[in-house]
C-alpha cells in the first residue's frame, strides 16, 4: 500500500519539479500567494491574505517588493494559488492534473510548481519525522526521490534529525552548517546550534560553533559549557573544560535556576571526581543531595568519601541508599567486605555487623554472606562462621569460600562434614584439598594466641603497645566499649536452617571418597521463607535426573586450575574433558586481561587496598546531556 | 463533464491512497510483504515474565530437560548442563510465570556453576566427573543469558537479589568480555580465557551467535553504563561482513585478526548449531535489516527443511528436529509477514534439549513481538 503511495509521489514530483531556490528561507512565513495576488494587481486578495498572515505571524511584515512580477507567465492561477494557500495540496494537485488532461499544452507557472515542490516536501519530511520514519527519509533522499534545496528550517531540522536517526552525524552536520550560511534571523540560528550540541556528538557540535559570528551564542553559553562538561564525561573530549565556561556553569548549577534540577549540581560532582578531585566532587554531591539529588548521587557521594578516607561514612551512605538503587546495596556490602575479610580483623560494632548480615540475607549475598563468616572465623566464632559459610557457598562457592566452610567444619569437629566438601571440590579447588596434604603445617592459629597478635596491632587492648590504628579515624570504630571483646559479636542468620547436604557414607578414610558432584545448599533471600530444594516438599513435573550414576574417586584435569597438592606425591589426575593433561598456568584466577577491555585499564588489585569490588567498574552513570527540566 | 469527472477521479485516488497511508500505519508493512520495501520491525523493549502463553509447552519442558535441583540437563550430550542452557531454564521458568522453577534454576546454577573467582559462570558442568565443574572458563552467552533472565526476574516479581545478582554479573560481562575501540562498536570475546589476541594466533576470535540481541534492550536495566546498544550495532556489522561459501552465511566462529572476519583456525568452517541461533536473536529483538535477514531466508527458501552448512564444500545437512524450523518459521513471519504453521507452538514430546530450547525462544518471540502472524 505504502509502495503505491511513493509510486503517486514519484509521478507527481518531477512533474512539479523545478529548479530550486537560491537559497533556504530563514522565515516561516509563507509569502508565496501574497506576491502572486499583487503581481497580478488583485489587490483586495492581497489585502485579505496579509491579514491572514498577520493574524498567524503577529511579528510578521509585509514585504515591500511585492509588486514585482512572478517568473512564470501562469496568469489565471487564482483559484490554484487558493488552494496553496489554504495548504490544500491534495486538491491543487489533482486540480492541475484537471487543468492538464482538460487543456493540453497547459502547464501551472514556475513559481507555483516550485513553490508546491516545497510545500509537498516539508509536508512529507515534517509528516514522515513526526510518525519516527527517519530511515524512510534518508532512504528517499539518498535516491534522489527528495531534494532539500528551497526547504525552511524546520524542514533541515527534521531532515538532519533523520541523519542523526540513522547515524549519520557527519549528513546532519552538513545541513546544520548550510542552515547557520544561510539563515541569519538569530532564533533559528541558535536553535540549530542548540540541536547540534544536543544531538551530535560534542566534536562534531564544535565545528558548527566554530562557525558562529562572534557574541552570537552568547545566550547558549551555559548550554554549551554543560554540553562541554558532559562531553569530558563520555569522553568524548579528552582535554578538560576551560576554566571559563566551568565557572559559568557552576554559577548556573548553585544558582536559583540551577538548582530546581539537582542533576545540575550532580554533573559538576560527576565532572571533578572524575578528576579524581574528590573534595570538589563531594561538595557538589552534597549540594546535589541537599536539592533532591538521587541515589545515583549518593553513589557518587559515597565514592567520593570512600577515596577521601571517610569509609565509615561511604558505608552509612551507601546503606541509607541501598534501597533506590541497587548499586548502593553492593557498594555497601563491598566497602565492609574489605575490613571483614582481613586475617586479622578490626573490632566492628554489633550493630554495623547485624545490619550488613540483614542486608547480605535480604539480597542473599554470597560476598556478604563469606565477609561475615570470614570474620566470624578469625575472630574464633565458629558457629556463625558455619552458618555464614553454608549460605556463602550456596550463593557463590568460589574457592576461598568453600575452603573456609571446610576449615570451620574441621574446628567444629565435623570431620566428616569436612570431608565431603573437600572432596566434592577435589580437582577443582587445590586450597580445599591442600587442608588433607598441607605443603607446610599451618594450622590456623588458636585464639588465644591471636589476642596477643591483635593486641600487638590495636590499642585500646590489654598490653597494646600504642601501634597506630589501623581502621578509620573514629575512635568508636576501634574498640569494644566494653572493652570485653576484640571483636564484634556475629549474630547467626535468623533462621537455623538445616544444610541441605546428604549424609556421609562411613567411610574408611577421608580421601578420596564418593560424592554426590552437586553441590546442594540453597537459601532463599530473607523473607522469602522456606529452604529450597531436595529437603524440602517434593515437587512436581520436574525431570529425573538419570544421569547422575556413580561418583568416581579419581579426579580429571580442569582447564583453569592449578596442580593439586596430592601431585606431590606422585597422585595423578585423569585427562580433563577437553584431553588436556596438564595443571593451567597460570590458573584461571591469575589470568591477564585481555587488551582492550575495561579490565585491562585497570591498575592491579592490590589485596590490601580499600579498593572494594565495586570500585573497580566505573561508577559513573551515563550523563544526560540534554537541558535540564527546570531550564 | 468530462473535466469534473477525470478531477473526481483524481481525488478519489488521492483519497484512497491516502486512506491506505493510515492503514499500513495502523497494521506494519509485515502485512502485506514487499520484497524491497524497507523492514519495519518493532525493536521497542519488551518485558518477558508472563508472556509465554503456552503452560503446556513449559511443563514439558521443565518434565524433560530440568532436574528436581534446578539443574537444565542436555539430553543431546550425555546429561551435560551449561550456562547457556541454565541462563534459557530461568528465562523460560519467568516467561512461564512460575517463581518456583525460576529460584530452583537459578539456586542450582549458582550453587554450581559461581565456581570462579569473579561474577561470572563456569560454563561447562558433567554429572559423572570428579569435579562436575569441568573447565573454569566462562562462555560470554552463558553470562549474559543468566543476566537478562535474572534481569526478567527482578522486573517480575519485584526482588532486590535478583537485581543485584543480574548487575553484578552484567557488569562483570562488560568489563571483562567487551573489547572496545572497534569503530562498529564493542565486540562481545566469547570466554574470559581462550579467544584474545593475546590467546590466540588468530585472535580475536568471535562466536555472533554469543550476541544475545533480546538481551541488550534489557541489561541496561541493570548496568546502564555498558554499552548494549553498541553491542547490538557491532553483531549487526559483523553479520554484514560475515558472508562465507556460496550462500554468504555467517560461520559458528570467526577470526578477527585482521579486522574482517575470516575462518577461525581449529573449529569447523560452517553455518550450524550456533549460528543458527542469529536470525532467531535478531527476530526476537526486532532488529536488523532486510538484508540481514536475506541469506537465511534465501538458504530455507532453496533447502526446506533447516539445514547446517558446510561453507568449504557446501555440503548441507539437515539438523532433522521441529525445533529448527521453529526459527526458519519464526524469521519469516517477522521478515515476510509469513503465517506460522500450525504446530509452530505445539508441544514435541521426543525432542531433545537445544532443538526444545530453539522452540521456546520461537514461540516467546511471537507471542511478545509477532501476534499477527499466529492470527489466521
Amino acid at each position: 500500500m505504502r509502495k503505491k503511495l511513493n509510486l503517486l509521489f514519484g509521478v507527481l514530483l518531477p512533474l512539479l519539479s523545478a529548479p530550486p531556490f537560491a537559497s533556504a528561507q530563514g522565515s516561516r512565513v509563507d509569502e508565496s500567494a501574497l506576491r502572486y495576488y499583487a503581481s497580478t494587481g488583485q489587490a483586495e486578495r492581497a489585502q485579505a491574505e496579509i491579514r491572514r498572515l498577520r493574524a498567524l505571524y503577529p511579528a510578521w511584515t509585509p514585504p515591500e517588493n511585492l509588486s514585482e512580477k512572478t517568473s512564470a507567465g501562469g496568469a489565471d492561477e487564482d483559484d490554484l494559488w487558493d488552494l496553496f494557500a489554504a495548504n490544500k495540496l491534495t486538491e491543487l494537485q489533482a486540480a492541475i492534473m484537471a487543468r492538464r488532461a482538460a487543456e493540453p499544452g497547459w502547464e501551472p507557472s514556475a513559481d507555483l510548481r516550485a513553490k508546491l515542490r516545497v510545500k509537498l516536501f516539508r509536508a512529507r519530511v515534517l509528516g514522515m519525522a513526526h510518525d519516527g520514519r527517519y530511515a524512510d527519509i534518508v532512504r528517499e533522499l539518498k535516491s534522489g526521490g527528495m531534494r532539500i534545496e528551497g526547504a525552511d528550517v524546520e524542514t533541515l531540522w527534521a531532515v538532519a534529525d533523520a541523519w542523526r536517526a540513522t547515524r549519520q552525524n557527519a549528513q546532519a552536520l552538513d545541513i546544520y552548517k548550510a542552515i547557520l550560511k544561510d539563515t541569519s534571523e538569530p532564533g533559528p540560528r541558535l536553535a540549530t546550534v542548540q540541536k547540534a550540541i544536543g544531538g551530535l556528538r560534542m566534536d562534531e557540535a564544535e565545528q558548527l560553533i566554530a562557525l558562529a559570528k562572534k557574541g552570537e551564542l552568547e545566550p547558549i553559553a551555559m548550554d554549551i559549557a554543560r554540553a562541554r562538561i558532559a562531553a569530558f564525561l563520555h569522553d568524548e573530549r579528552k582535554e578538560e573544560v576551560e576554566a571559563a565556561d566551568l565557572k559559568l556553569f557552576a554559577e548556573y548549577a548553585k544558582g536559583e535556576k540551577g538548582l530546581k534540577d539537582a542533576n545540575q549540581p550532580g554533573l559538576l560532582g560527576w565532572y571533578h571526581y572524575k578528576l579524581k578531585s574528590y573534595q570538589d566532587a563531594l561538595d557538589w554531591f552534597k549540594l546535589s543531595l541537599e536539592h533532591g539529588g538521587d541515589a545515583m548521587v549518593a553513589h557518587g557521594l559515597a565514592h567520593s568519601l570512600r577515596y577521601l578516607g571517610m569509609k565509615r561514612e561511604a558505608e552509612e551512605v551507601a546503606y541509607a541508599w541501598r534501597e533506590p538503587l541497587v548499586n548502593n546495596s553492593i557498594l555497601f556490602i563491598d566497602i565492609l567486605e574489605r575490613d571483614l575479610t582481613r586475617p586479622i580483623p578490626p573490632y566492628v560494632e554489633p550493630e554495623r555487623l547485624a545490619r550488613y548480615g540483614e542486608v547480605t540475607l535480604q539480597t542473599a549475598s554470597g560476598e556478604g554472606a563469606q565477609a561475615l563468616a570470614w570474620y566470624a572465623y578469625n575472630s574464633c566464632q565458629y558457629d556463625a562462621a558455619l552458618q555464614w559459610f553454608t549460605r556463602a557457598v550456596a550463593w557463590h562457592p568460589k574457592e576461598p569460600t568453600v575452603y573456609g566452610l571446610a576449615l570451620t567444619l574441621g574446628r567444629l569437629k565435623q570431620d566428616k562434614e569436612a570431608t565431603v566438601w573437600i572432596n566434592r571440590y577435589d580437582g577443582l579447588f587445590p586450597l580445599a584439598v591442600e587442608i588433607i596434604f598441607p605443603v607446610t603445617v599451618k594450622p590456623p592459629t588458636p585464639c588465644d594466641q591471636r589476642l596477643d597478635q591483635v593486641a600487638a596491632y590495636r590499642p585500646g587492648l590489654p598490653g597494646a603497645s600504642g601501634a597506630p590504628a589501623p581502621y578509620g579515624g573514629d575512635p568508636r570504630a576501634v574498640s569494644d566499649p566494653t572493652g570485653r571483646y576484640a571483636w564484634g559479636r556475629v549474630s547467626p542468620p535468623g533462621l537455623t536452617a538445616p544444610m541441605g547436604a546428604p549424609g556421609v557414607p562411613k567411610l574408611a578414610r577421608a580421601f578420596p571418597i564418593a560424592v554426590a558432584a552437586e553441590n546442594p545448599l540453597r537459601f532463599a533471600p530473607a523473607g522469602q521463607g522456606m529452604l529450597l530444594g531436595p529437603g524440602g516438599r517434593p515437587p512436581g513435573g520436574f525431570a529425573q535426573d538419570r544421569w547422575q550414576t556413580g561418583f568416581p574417586l579419581v579426579a580429571r584435569r580442569v582447564p583453569g586450575v592449578g596442580a593439586m597438592p596430592y601431585e606431590r606425591y606422585g597422585y595423578a589426575l585423569l585427562p580433563g574433558y577437553n584431553g588436556v593433561q596438564t595443571y593451567s598456568s597460570p590458573k584461571a584466577s591469575d589470568q591477564l586481561a585481555p587488551a582492550g577491555t575495561l579490565w585491562s585499564k585497570e591498575p592491579p588489585d592490590d589485596a590490601s587496598s580499600d579498593n572494594p569490588p565495586a570500585a573497580r567498574a566505573d561508577p559513573r552513570p551515563p550523563v544526560d546531556t540534554r537541558a535540564p527540566r527546570n531550564g | 463533464m468530462r473535466l469534473i469527472r477525470i478531477v473526481t477521479l483524481a481525488l478519489t485516488a488521492v483519497l484512497i491512497a491516502a486512506s491506505a497511508v493510515s492503514m499500513a500505519r495502523a497494521a506494519p508493512a509485515r502485512a502485506q510483504p514487499v520484497e524491497d520495501a524497507p523492514l519495519d520491525l518493532d525493536a521497542t523493549e519488551k518485558k518477558l515474565g508472563g508472556a509465554l502463553k503456552a503452560p503446556e509447552l513449559w511443563a514439558l519442558y521443565k518434565a524433560r530437560f530440568v532436574s528436581e535441583t534446578g539443574r537444565v540437563i542436555d539430553t543431546a550430550n550425555g546429561g551435560i548442563s551449561h550456562s547457556e542452557g541454565q541462563g534459557y531454564g530461568m528465562l523460560f521458568a519467568v516467561a512461564a510465570d512460575d517463581r518456583a522453577a525460576f529460584d530452583r534454576i537459578w539456586g542450582w546454577t549458582r550453587a554450581n556453576l559461581m565456581v570462579r573467582d569473579d561474577q561470572l559462570l563456569a560454563w561447562r558442568w558433567e554429572p559423572n566427573a570428579r569435579p562436575a565443574v569441568a573447565d573454569m572458563n566462562d562462555a560470554s552467552d552463558g553470562d549474559i543469558l543468566v543476566a537478562w533472565a535474572l534481569v526478567e526476574a527482578a522486573d517480575r516479581w519485584n526482588d532486590l537479589s535478583y537485581r543485584i545478582a543480574a548487575r553484578r554479573v552484567a557488569v562483570e560481562v562488560g568489563r571483562k568480555l567487551l573489547l572496545l575501540g572497534g569503530k562498529n562498536g564493542p565486540l562481545l570475546l566469547p570466554a574470559v580465557a581462550g579467544f584474545s589476541r593475546e590467546d590466540r594466533a588468530d585472535g580475536p576470535v568471535v562466536n555472533l551467535s554469543y550476541w544475545v540481541f533480546p538481551a541488550f534492550a534489557r541489561l541496561p536495566r541493570a548496568a546502564p553504563e555498558v554499552d548494549w546498544a553498541g553491542l547490538t550495532q557491532s553483531g549487526l556489522a559483523v553479520l554484514r561482513a560475515s558472508k562465507f561459501g556460496a550462500a554468504g552465511l555467517p560461520s559458528d566462529w570467526q577470526s578477527f585478526a585482521d579486522g574482517v572476519p575470516a575462518p577461525a583456525k581449529g573449529f569447523a568452517h560452517a553455518f550450524s548449531y550456533d549460528a543458527i541461533r542469529i536470525p532467531l536473536y535478531m527476530a526476537m529483538a526486532g532488529v536488523g535489516e532486510r538484508p540481514a535477514y536475506a541469506p537465511f531466508l534465501k538458504l530455507w527458501e532453496r533447502s526446506g527443511p533447516v539445514v547446517a552448512v558446510d561453507l568449504g564444500s557446501g555440503v548441507e545437512k539437515a539438523f532433522g528436529e521441529p525445533g529448527y524450523e521453529a526459527v526458519a518459521a519464526l524469521t519469516q513471519c517477522a521478515v515476510q509477514g509469513k503465517k506460522l504453521p500450525g504446530d509452530f507452538a505445539a508441544p514435541r514430546p521426543s525432542q531433545n534439549y537445544y532443538p526444545a530450547t530453539l522452540q521456546m525462544l520461537a514461540v516467546i518471540a511471537a507471542q511478545t513481538r509477532y501476534e499477527s502472524c499466529a492470527r489466521s
